[in-house]
């Protein structure tokens, strides 16, 4: 009866079997993603004008008023130094929206033969989105500050049988359901509407543009991987970086490539937050050369998970800010000498 | 009680990490307990989580691993490569003294003949000395004028002057390096034990001398961990871990790299009324650890210019420190008398004159032996290509009047 429980069980919920991925029950972290300014600002003073290239375009436009908006918040927002001054900017950040586009696609079920099973077997909603805008930064008198094309791509299939599949699912963390409206609890980057797809691209183009202005720090929520390396994880939770990366690479590798491609994952993770610890720029760019060395591994040796495909972008924006550094972050201010006291 | 100290510090950054560094090789020594080794090892895996990029950690611990016949001393010490750690660059070993057990100096013959032995003993008690070397420090003032110290410059200055004196120090004028005030930063410091580690052979007499303040941890009251630069930063612990010179590697220079036979170091390191205490704690002189670390080996003579609980005291009138005051009188009026002999005249007008001022100052001394005295007014090998003494004396005879 019990052996008929456990086959029950075992042919019920493969999710939960410890095999090698991420699960349906997700293990994640937050780390603190720390970025210094990839240039440096000529002044506190800025103002931003965005504009949209076909202002008739209504997407283009939406996204133009939005850009503006949330570059100025999080500008400020990163750096309470800096004040908005469209009157006497030292620097002028322009912007303009190339390209804007919020599509969403019905998904039809397929067969194992490739065959459809019919309109009436809809599986889900896919949901493309491309927003493409050209970043500007100058000072007043027109010197060259830092310039960049920025493009954002929103990718994203909601599956109403098995949840949401897709390369962003892990920023989104969360499963819902299209075109209905969730419950107010599942956070602000829910796309519910094209308003809000829109918005999600928008958000992310303007941590592009802060982030190469001022020192950023966010929060990433980061998946691990689990199954035999469940009992390694609790280093990470515990935030003991070191000894969680010490353990995967002095372990032996899984037998099986496609599943240690997920050990190979997690050493990334690990290098990763490492970076993000790093006191010198010259240790983070390390750390990241390696984590992007592993997730590159991991998609080798596993090129099935989509998983891996995204820390690699993470990693190179982090890689390509420290690069450009050329003043380490939080270096000791000089300190006023103290006045002159007496000894014996 | 280790663990608990080391896992108070998890989590913080890398100063903290360089002072867990600092512990776990305070318990170093040539025959290190298990238990130690052990502490040591656990100190510095919580070096490396504290902050994982400092190297030394990494590579420190490779070689404690090594020790115990434990852990992957491999991977640590592969780990120390990537991050280009500094020990493993200088190829620091704070296991292996530099000089060999007590009364026998071994060489070792870069060509030895066939079917000989590769090393030969040979009598330390001969007391021939080839050349000399000495490295003075003295900070008065410090980049943080709130530290500042009246005569230690002072001190410096004549204790260097001694010693080139053709009558009393016989010492070679370019071969001793004075370091003072503004000069003193850790950096300069640590080139000067460098250079000192670099000239000073087997045959050869070295001589270190530092006088500024010494600081201990803060949770720690066990003696002075810490000795202050012209630019330590003593505004935080985290500074004061990242700027000062840790005692521990003044000890190690002397234990493990200084090749000479015969070395004094002379530490006088001055109350500051209080100056330190935001940071810091006072006593500020030698643990009984720290002597006995600094004195493995052969010919190593430690004097320290109070005991732990002691402070050290700085004289107007004499303008000098009061320690360094009385040594520079004991080696005028001694001038051939090994340092042990000097001392308790030393100690004694020290505490007498103290005690008139109702302080309370005790110098300490402490040898490695007692067949290698280190007279430091003996006339090196070489004196008589360029030291021509009142009275045309040679080495010879200067070595027949020293006391045994």
């Amino acid at each position: 009866m019990c052996k008929l429980l456990l086959l029950s069980f075992v042919v019920l919920c493969p999710a939960l079997l410890p095999g090698q991925g991420f699960g349906t029950l997700k293990k994640t972290i937050v780390l603190e993603r720390k970025l210094p300014a990839a240039v440096k600002l000529p002044g506190n003073a800025f103002d931003v004008k965005a504009t949209a290239e076909k202002p008739q375009d209504q997407c283009q436009k939406l996204a133009a008023d939005k850009l503006q908006s949330m570059v100025e918040t999080s500008l400020i927002r990163f750096n309470s130094q800096l004040e908005l001054s469209p009157d006497k900017p030292d620097t002028l950040i322009s912007l303009k929206v190339l390209i804007c586009s919020a599509v969403a696609t019905p998904v039809h079920d397929t067969l194992p033969g490739g065959k459809k099973r019919g309109p009436e077997q809809l599986s889900g909603v896919k949901v493309n989105g491309h927003l493409q805008v050209t970043y500007q930064a100058r000072t007043r008198g027109g010197r060259f500050v830092d310039a960049e094309p920025i493009d954002v791509k929103y990718n994203h299939e909601f599956n109403q049988v098995t949840g949401a599949i897709s390369e962003t699912k892990r920023i989104l963390g969360k499963i819902p359901h299209p075109g209905a409206k969730h419950k107010d609890d599942e956070g602000e980057d829910e796309p519910h509407t094209r308003e809000d797809i829109i918005g999600i691209m928008v958000d992310r183009a303007a941590q592009h543009v802060a982030a190469r202005l001022v020192n950023t720090n966010e929060r990433v929520t980061i998946s691990l991987a689990r199954g035999a390396l469940d009992q390694n994880n609790r280093y990470a939770e515990a935030g003991q970086w070191t000894k969680f990366v010490e353990d995967l690479e002095t372990m032996p590798p899984l037998p099986h490539m496609d599943d240690d491609a997920y050990r190979l994952y997690n050493i990334g993770v690990g290098d990763e937050a490492l970076g993000y610890k790093a006191e010198s720029p010259a240790s983070a760019k390390r750390y990241f050369e390696q984590a992007v060395m592993q997730y590159r591994k991991a998609g080798e040796a596993n090129p099935q998970e989509k998983y891996f495909i995204e820390p690699v972008n993470r990693i190179e924006i982090a890689l390509e800010h420290y690069k450009q550094l050329s003043v380490p972050p939080g270096a000791p201010a000089a300190q006023t000498p103290p006045k002159k006291g007496k000894s014996n | 009680m280790l663990a608990l100290a080391a896992a108070g510090h998890a989590q913080q950054g890398c100063a903290v990490s360089k002072d867990l560094v600092v512990r776990a090789l305070e318990l170093v020594s040539a025959s290190p307990a298990r238990d130690d080794l052990s502490n040591g090892l656990l100190l510095l895996k919580q070096a490396e989580e504290a902050c994982d990029e400092n190297g030394d950690a990494w590579y420190y611990r490779s070689l404690f691993e090594r020790k115990l016949g434990a852990g992957n001393p491999q991977y640590s010490l592969g780990k120390a490569r990537e991050r280009n750690a500094p020990a493993l660059r200088s190829a620091e070993d704070p296991f292996t003294l530099s000089t060999p057990a007590r009364g026998v100096a071994v060489v070792a013959h870069d060509n030895p003949a066939p079917g000989a032995a590769s090393h030969t003993t040979r009598d330390i008690h001969q007391p021939a000395v080839s050349h000399k070397w000495a490295l003075v420090v003295g900070v008065g003032q410090f980049h943080n004028p709130r530290l500042n110290l009246k005569y230690t410059r002072n001190d410096a200055q004549s204790i260097a002057e001694l010693l080139r004196d053709p009558t009393y120090g016989r010492f070679r004028a370019d071969h001793v390096r004075l370091i003072a005030d503004s000069e003193a930063t850790a950096v300069n410091i640590r080139a000067g034990l460098n250079w000192l580690v670099r000239s000073a052979t087997e045959d050869d007499m070295a001589v270190i001398y530092i006088a500024t303040h010494g600081t201990a941890r803060e949770q720690d009251a066990a003696g002075a961990s810490y000795v202050v630069a012209y630019d330590t930063d003593v505004n935080t612990e985290d500074g004061l871990y990242s700027t000062a010179i840790p005692m521990v590697e003044i000890t190690t220079v002397v234990r493990t790299r200084i090749k000479a036979l015969k070395v004094a170091v002379i530490l006088d390191t001055c109350h500051s009324q209080g100056a330190l205490a935001q940071t810091v704690t006072v006593p500020q002189s030698l643990s009984p650890q720290t002597l006995d670390r600094i004195k493995e080996g052969t010919g190593r003579v430690i004097l320290a210019a109070s005991r732990t609980e002691e402070s050290s005291y700085e004289l107007a009138k004499y303008s000098h420190g009061l320690f360094t005051y009385y040594l520079l009188q004991g080696l005028k009026q001694q001038k051939d008398a090994p340092l042990d002999k000097i001392y308790p005249w030393v100690t004694a007008q020290v505490a007498r004159e103290a005690e008139a001022n109702g302080w309370k100052q005790h110098p300490v001394f402490s040898s490695s032996d007692e067949v290698s005295p280190v007279v430091l007014g003996i006339a090196p090998l070489d004196a008589a290509a360029w030291l021509r003494p009142a009275g045309g004396a040679d080495h010879r005879v200067w070595w027949s009047v020293m006391p045994r």
